[in-house]
């Protein structure tokens, strides 16, 4: 490798595999490159569409890895999701000596264009079109990218055969469509690359410090708050689908509000067929995983699954919530309840 | 010095490999978040036949402990991981295996104490250790932990003590880099074989061990064990040196760095000591003359090494990641400055205390303290890392309580019904504890007052400063959910009776996972005997979920977990667990088997239990939940995989109220009746049994599932 002092940061979502990424970076440079190397993720309680980060150090031989903290100022930054691009903690760290390698649908210039930073390498891998024809795993399309932003040619055979060996121990069958993926995803990847000498810090980055702290918090954890968990938006939770709703079709049977685990169906009193009735409002996408249980279980297809729409980058992330709930929007905070 | 080879391993790895090379004989367990990974890469290693370890998963870590007792008196090399609360819960044990001299090594993932329930890493548990009479290594990095676990068996057998290895939690437990491993007959030489002499199988000279004792003996016997502590010191460093001579890693009780001609000098334990070495490093490169210290064993207790380390020192700055609240510092800062205060140091001490619950601390944190205690105006003693707040802020709410009348709707339907959770909870997409509970609660009216015990139900819901919650709940550990709502429900009485509390009519609900159900099923027969008027929910996901998977006590036989990987592991058998029964023996007034993929029936059987519970009864009643996560399947379809499930009759859906027993739903009369195959195809953990290798194993399954439905109908026929 053309440098070995290297930090990674890879930004990603609990289920996209984002945390192997992160392995396989450390042990073939530890095992198979002779540097010291080490890696770990967040940590929390492993949820699928929780956010997960990794971090990976590179170091030369003669130094030893002291630091056990999180990669404050990447080398590579690493974002499964572009909508990440949009978020400043995902950025955090960024120099002008800095790389992106970042799964989008737009070319390396354009999202140079968008971030408006002359500095900085920026690599770009559109991964949904391989998930979608071939269904290539994306945390190895992206390994791709990111051998592809290391600038050292020799380095792709060396992780290929890393990954073969893995594979071929633990699952054959899937060792092909891996190593596909990670060539793929080296070839496919866009480049914008714009060196610069000196090191500049694009984003600072922030500890994490909230707005409570001992002083305006109750005693012994305990929160007065009712459920303020709806102010989470979890749509970054989607893999790509969401129920669309018909209202047309709906017989206002209520088997998605059952079957649903987040609570996205809305209901109000009102009449269907003549007779008292609670009606189905529609989906709040806000809270919607994307699960599809929905649609599986609605009896007239008045759900269906739809792709969701590739976002462009100048909209707000996700699909536009329909608010027809309880009310969960900041206007109607201590509300609580149906607002017309 | 011997060959060696290089792995890249995080901490808790370590030590399963060096537990694997030495093959204990015994495993007991219980998992933990972050030490369960020991266990789950033993268990992988034994699926590639790397070693003989039997691995037990016992119900709670306070049988665990038991487990490693009972096999260390025979004379077997005994072997157990945990963390936090799950050492707290062993804690008894702990005394009982010193104090009868009994050898084995347990390593500690150090790990926050709860509550507030956090999983990430801090020094809270182990110190509560300090007193058992335990020796305790303590390993700053993923090396030391391989090291110091080769070295605990040979020190606890030559001692005739048992050894914790501990390390931090997730900084060392779970970050990966190089660790370098000798050849498993090194290892072997090294450890040599274990004595059987003066134990409990020894025949021809019966024992008894564990007598009772009083005054004058047990003082005595406390001295014996503090002879064998000071005398500790040697005999570590001796087989230290032993160890340098086959690894060429040297270690002492204690490790300094720059310290010699260190004015400042700063003391961290476990992973924070290379941090602190790394600000070290660059206070040298101004010309500030600091230097780090650390130490290997909190016993035995290394104060003359300590004061040595310290003796030209001006600073001295004790870092602890926990508190002894109230005390002049936490525990490092009290067991230090004692050791200096014996030497005559005069050196100016400050203590802090740093990265509670995981808190990182970094390089430059590090840094900051050590200018902070280098000018002469600092506290002694403080926190570092804590924050007051901006105090115009005050927990937002985004509902309002919900009323009796909101929940008590004209429409008996479950959407008339207003929730009492709110979404964006972290739940898994197409989780089925939300779906469960929503379905439970929309057929309850009125007030309901929530008790959870901890599992991803608890995480996915109360993730501070937010929770899901519109109604009262209070989350307490899991072996302890029904004492806990036992004794609410009694304060809720007397002081209604006193006048005290109005007379509000309030359905009580504990929630559980069918971990809370293994490892506090003592706390549930017992509220069950006494008939405390409550409903129980149990969601049954088959498994440990929230610690990623380990095998419970109602994992289905055949079904694949991270403490059951290989499908040929016939030898892992438990028998079915039937809970419903359990508590209908032991008088629950009502006991019920619900599916959300018959939601009327659900919802029919969540009224009863409500009424019986009102009238100061006992209920139960148990959901079968899907994971896609773990279950390995398409969330989309959890409710088709839910009704294979009851059709196939693995989980057929029946009641006993009074003791009557009443089977709700029969698929063989709706002709939905369907092999145990039908529904096992849905999940990766058990789609491999309908594989013709495996033929054998899925017919005695299904032979079982028939037992048990046969059972259930004849039951069902009794008339009283």
């Amino acid at each position: 490798m053309n440098q070995s002092n290297l930090d990674i940061k890879i930004e990603s979502v609990g289920g996209m595999g984002a945390n192997l990424i992160g392995k396989i970076l450390g042990e073939t440079a530890a095992m198979k490159l002779g540097i010291h190397a080490s890696n770990f993720s967040s940590y929390g309680s492993e949820k699928t569409g929780s956010p997960v980060t990794a971090h990976v150090r590179f170091r030369n031989e003669h130094d030893s890895i002291l630091p056990n903290t999180p990669v404050e100022y990447p080398d590579i930054l690493v974002l499964f999701h572009h909508s990440l691009l949009k978020n400043t903690n995902a950025l955090a760290g960024i120099t002008t000596q800095s790389s992106i390698v970042v799964n989008s649908p737009h070319h390396a210039s354009a999202i140079r264009q968008f971030l408006r930073w002359e500095s900085c390498s920026i690599y770009s891998l559109n991964c949904q079109k391989y998930i979608t024809s071939d269904s290539l795993p994306i945390n190895m399309l992206m390994l791709g990218a990111i051998l592809k932003s290391l600038q050292d040619e020799t380095l792709l055979s060396v992780f290929c055969d890393f990954v073969k060996d893995m594979f071929a121990s633990k699952n054959p069958q899937a060792m092909q469509k891996n190593i596909l993926a990670i060539q793929l995803g080296y070839e496919n990847t866009t480049v914008s690359v714009k060196n610069s000498s000196k090191r500049t810090v694009l984003f600072q980055p922030a500890r994490h410090v909230s707005e409570y702290g001992y002083a305006n918090t109750p005693i012994g954890g305990i929160l007065p708050s009712l459920g303020n968990t709806a102010e989470n938006n979890i749509s970054l939770s989607r893999n790509g689908f969401i129920p669309e709703f018909i209202p047309e079709k709906c017989i206002h049977c209520g088997l998605c509000d059952s079957t649903c685990p987040d609570m996205v169906f809305t209901f109000r009193e009102g009449e269907y067929n003549n007779r008292r009735a609670m009606i189905n409002c529609g989906p709040d996408y806000r809270y919607c995983k994307g699960c599809l249980r929905c649609v599986e279980v609605c009896p007239t297809q008045a759900l269906i699954s739809k792709k969701e729409d590739v976002e462009s980058l100048s909209s707000s992330h996700g699909a536009d919530p329909v608010i027809t709930s309880e009310a969960f929007n900041s206007e109607n905070v201590m509300e609580g309840g149906l607002n017309e | 010095m011997n060959n060696q080879k290089n792995l890249y391993l995080n901490g808790n790895e370590a030590a399963a490999f060096a537990a694997k090379q030495i093959n204990y004989h015994i495993a007991g367990y219980f998992p933990i978040t972050p030490s369960t990974q020991v266990v789950e890469s033993l268990e992988i290693a034994r699926s590639k036949k790397e070693h003989d370890i039997v691995l037990i998963g016992a119900e709670g870590e306070h049988s665990a402990a038991g487990i490693c007792y009972g096999a260390s008196a025979c004379g077997a090399r005994v072997i157990n991981a945990t963390s936090a609360n799950g050492l707290l819960y062993a804690l008894e044990q702990l005394p009982v295996q010193s104090g009868t001299r009994m050898p084995m090594v347990m390593n500690v993932a150090c790990r926050a104490v709860s509550a507030p329930l956090s999983i990430k890493g801090d020094h809270s548990d182990i110190m509560f250790a300090l007193n058992t009479g335990w020796l305790i290594l303590f390993a700053a990095t993923q090396q030391e932990v391989y090291d110091f676990n080769i070295c605990a068996l040979k020190i606890a057998e030559t001692l005739s003590l048992p050894v914790i290895v501990a390390y931090d939690g997730f900084f060392t437990s779970h970050q990966k880099c190089t660790v370098s491993v000798l050849e498993d007959e090194t290892v072997k030489t090294f450890t040599g074989k274990p004595s059987y002499e003066n134990k409990l199988l020894d025949l021809s000279n019966p024992k008894t061990i564990g007598a009772y004792m009083n005054e004058p003996f047990l003082i005595n016997n406390k001295y014996q064990l503090r002879l064998a502590m000071d005398s500790s010191i040697p005999a570590i460093l001796q087989i230290f040196e032993k160890y340098c001579g086959i690894s060429g890693r040297h270690f002492a009780l204690t490790a300094s760095y720059h310290a010699d001609d260190a004015k400042y000098l700063m003391f961290a334990l476990g992973s924070s000591y290379n941090t602190v070495k790394s600000a070290v490093n660059s206070l040298r490169k101004q010309n500030i003359p600091a230097g780090a210290f650390t130490i290997h064993a909190l016993r035995p207790f290394p104060a003359e090494e300590i004061a040595a380390i310290c003796k030209k020192a001006e600073v001295i700055i004790i870092l602890d990641r926990e508190d002894s609240f109230s005390a002049t510092g936490g525990n490092m800062t009290l067991e230090i400055k004692s050791a200096l205060y014996d030497s005559g140091c005069k050196a100016r001490i400050y203590s802090r205390v740093y990265g509670l619950g995981g808190l990182d601390f970094y390089d430059s944190d590090a840094k900051e303290i050590f200018m902070q205690c280098i000018s002469s105006t600092a506290k002694s003693f403080d926190y570092f890392g804590q924050y007051p707040g901006d105090t115009s802020h005050i927990l937002p709410s985004y509902a309002n309580p919900i009323s009796e009348k909101e929940t008590s709707p004209a429409l008996d339907s479950f959407s008339a019904m207003k929730k009492r959770l709110a979404p964006g909870h972290m739940a898994c997409p197409g989780c089925g504890i939300p779906v469960n509970l929503n379905i439970l609660l929309s057929a309850i009216d009125g007030n309901v007052v929530l008790l959870f015990h901890t599992g991803c139900g608890m995480v996915v819901t109360t993730s501070y400063p937010k929770t899901s919650f519109k109604v009262p709940y209070i989350h307490n550990l899991f072996q302890n959910g029904p004492a806990t709502m036992t004794g609410i429900l009694a304060a809720c009485k007397e002081m209604q009776r006193r006048r005290e509390y109005p007379e509000e009519k309030i359905t009580f609900i504990m929630v559980s996972g069918d971990g809370g159900m293994d490892i506090g099923m003592g706390s549930t027969i017992a509220a069950a005997l006494r008939g405390d008027g409550f409903i129980l929910f149990e969601y049954d996901n088959g498994g440990y979920m929230n610690t990623g998977y380990q095998q419970s006590y109602s994992t289905p036989e055949g079904a694949l977990s991270s403490t059951r990987r290989s499908p040929k592991d016939a030898k892992r058998h438990t028998s079915y667990k039937n809970t419903p029964f359990i508590l209908a023996a032991a008088g629950a007034s009502y006991v019920a088997t619900v599916a959300e993929s018959n939601v009327p029936d659900f919802r029919k059987k969540a009224k009863k239990a409500a009424r019986h519970a009102g009238n100061g009864n006992f209920s139960y009643i148990k959901a079968l939940s899907a994971c896609p996560l773990n279950w390995g399947d398409t969330p989309a379809t959890e409710r088709e995989n839910i009704a294979a499930a009851v059709n196939s009759c693995y989980f057929p859906l029946y009641e006993i109220e009074n003791g009557k027993l009443i089977i709700n739903y029969n698929p063989e009369k709706s002709n939905r009746k369907c092999p145990v195959s039908q529904w096992f195809k849905y999940m990766k953990r058990t789609k491999y049994l309908l594989e013709e290798e495996y033929r054998e194993n899925l017919d005695v399954i299904q032979n079982d599932v028939d037992e048990r439905w046969r059972k259930l109908l004849l039951l069902a026929e009794i008339e009283f």
